[in-house]
């Protein structure tokens, strides 16, 4: 058995509408471009809505596994999560896990961490400087705890996702730089650079094709 | 103004505790848990109580024993939820109870999904409750009119003591958008007196007596002929609603809520093809705004209704054009939110 370097799964985690599951996207898009074989997997227990699961067909054109528990089939209260991480780490290069975006959200790692620690990880935590209980370094690092202590897990990296919706401009991300290299202070985790396109959209901005 | 991101649930939240809200009852369902999520970390720290009832109508009841007091309270549901509330909902309204309620609608009927719907317009506008009553229902359409709207709503309901409905759905409740607030931070107001509420009178004045029950029926007539004065006036001075593109629009297509951003993106696509196209949203569905459709559709040769629904709105829309005018209706049911290229193929096939 050869030794992996870069560690098969990557947890995406972040506060809720940081922008979590659009980083996860073009996370998954960027390993299989790159030629390697990706799973993806949605753990979020508590958003309903704008999950990983919603882009299964952008998934299946790119070659990229999906696997959703049935509450992101969209229509149940009580989320179940079913997942194989152990046959799915082994059956391809990079498993990503897209986790619930608070503590509660979080804790449904623990249930996978004996296989987590096992194959080795790195854990993305995503920060928005513009959301809500995350607008200052001191509250994203705050919440970057709560996430670490539910999960029983350490992030690895930071991703600084800084947006403003759809008012997003060159401007608004620009100004996050001071608050992502504050947290980057505080943390001592690397940044992480990632071009990403807009796949999370509401419905009205979305064209049929 | 500083730009926050958050969800509709979470911005409801907090326009209600900087409204000065200081009761939020509820019990949990999916999409507005965020709604009591936030009041259960916030509230506290502007001296108000958040509390989780044992069910959905025990927490409408507290809100009906804490509208009581002169204070400014609130609760939230989704379908299911608001079924159960509908009995206090028609208390309070025959007590003249001022309080906010919020409605995030999802797929029914029954438990139905948990996905956004706009199924419950009827139930909304028609019977949130039995008896003769009229009550002000807004319908926002965006994370920024959710706030302004439950700002207002805290006002209408004391100036004209009646219960406010804030009628969203799902996506309203779950999207997220930048949204700013008025103030910085919460401004303390110092709470409103009002003459009528029990709040222990320590015998230095009359007694109030808050009940629905009025078994006189002359008694009762002249309550409900009050209160139906008071809902005109509300009429004359809060109706609200935003037409776009209407004065040489041959087709007028009109929907509310998430449903009429789907629609402002298919006329604008409809725009580019040349099609004369405009739009029409009701910020209030209750009172109907009669004459501000009229107007819009003044050179309509169509009309369109799109809902997430079989079709509710549409009955609204047609009385107030008292069917002068050709209404068609398109609509998506259990959950589902049509898109913008679905709607311009039915307006092309209008044409």
């Amino acid at each position: 058995m050869c030794i992996e370097r870069v560690p098969k799964i990557t947890i995406v985690t972040g506060h809720y509408g940081a922008g979590k599951t659009n980083f996860a996207v073009n996370l998954a898009l960027s390993v299989k471009k790159a030629g390697e074989s990706v799973k993806i997997a949605d753990l979020d227990i508590v958003n309903p809505y704008f999950r990983t699961a919603e882009y299964k067909s952008l998934f299946k054109k790119n070659g990229v596994d999906l696997i959703a528990s049935d509450f992101a089939a969209g229509s149940v209260d009580v989320p179940a999560i079913n997942l194989d991480l152990k046959g799915a780490v082994d059956r391809s290069d990079r498993v990503i896990l897209d986790v619930g975006g608070d503590p509660e959200g979080a804790k449904v790692l623990g249930r996978f961490s004996p296989v987590i620690k096992e194959y080795g990880y790195e854990m993305i935590y995503v920060i928005n400087r513009y959301r809500y209980l995350t607008q200052s370094a001191g509250q994203a690092v705050e919440l970057m705890r709560l996430i670490e202590d539910s999960s029983g897990l350490k992030c690895t990296a930071l991703f600084n996702n800084s947006h403003l919706g759809e008012e997003t401009t060159a401007a608004v991300i620009a100004e996050s730089k001071p608050f992502a290299e504050e947290v980057v202070r505080i943390t001592g985790l690397k940044l992480i650079e990632l071009p990403v396109k807009v796949y999370v959209k509401p419905p009205w901005q979305l064209t049929n094709n | 103004m500083k730009k926050t991101l958050m969800k509709g649930n979470e911005a409801v939240a907090e326009a209600a505790i900087r409204a000065g809200c200081k009761c939020y009852f509820g019990y949990p369902i999916t999409p507005q848990n965020e709604v009591g999520a936030y009041m259960s970390a916030k509230l506290h720290q502007h001296g108000g109580v958040f509390l989780q009832a044992e069910s959905e109508i025990a927490a409408i009841n507290m809100v009906y024993g804490c509208a009581a007091t002169g204070t400014r309270c609130m609760t939230s549901s989704s379908s299911p939820g608001i079924s159960l509330k509908t009995e206090g909902i028609s208390y309070m309204a025959g007590a003249d109870l001022p309080a906010v309620i919020l409605s995030v609608q999802r797929g029914g009927p029954g438990l139905g999904t948990i996905q956004p719907s706009q199924a419950d317009y009827f139930q909304t506008t028609r019977a949130l409750g039995h008896g003769d009553l009229h009550l002000p229902v807004f319908a926002p359409y965006s994370v920024q009119e959710m706030v302004d709207v439950t700002t207002k709503a805290f006002d209408i309901a004391e100036e004209y003591r009646t219960p406010v409905i804030i009628l969203a759905d799902g996506l309203l409740g779950q999207m997220m958008e930048p949204v700013s607030f008025d103030d910085e931070e919460v401004i303390e107001k110092p709470e409103k007196t009002f003459d009528w509420v029990a709040d222990g009178h320590m015998g230095k004045r009359k007694k109030n007596i808050i009940t629905s029950l009025q078994i006189e029926s002359e008694e009762l007539e002249q309550t409900i002929t009050a209160r139906e004065k008071r809902f005109e006036k509300l009429k004359a001075n809060h109706t609200q609603s935003e037409s776009v593109n209407c004065d040489d629009a041959d087709i007028v297509i009109a929907a509310y809520g998430s449903a009429s951003r789907v629609v402002q993106s298919a006329m604008e696509m409809a725009r580019e093809e040349g099609l004369k196209v405009g739009t029409f949203r009701p910020v209030t569905i209750s009172p109907f705004p009669v004459n501000a459709i009229v107007k819009a559709c003044k050179n309509a040769k169509k009309v369109l209704v799109v809902e997430m629904s079989l079709g509710q709105m549409v009955d609204d829309v047609k009385m107030a054009l008292e069917h002068k005018i050709p209404v068609e209706f398109y609509g998506r049911q259990g959950g589902f939110v049509p898109g913008p290229q679905e709607i311009l193929d039915v307006v092309r096939r209008l044409k």
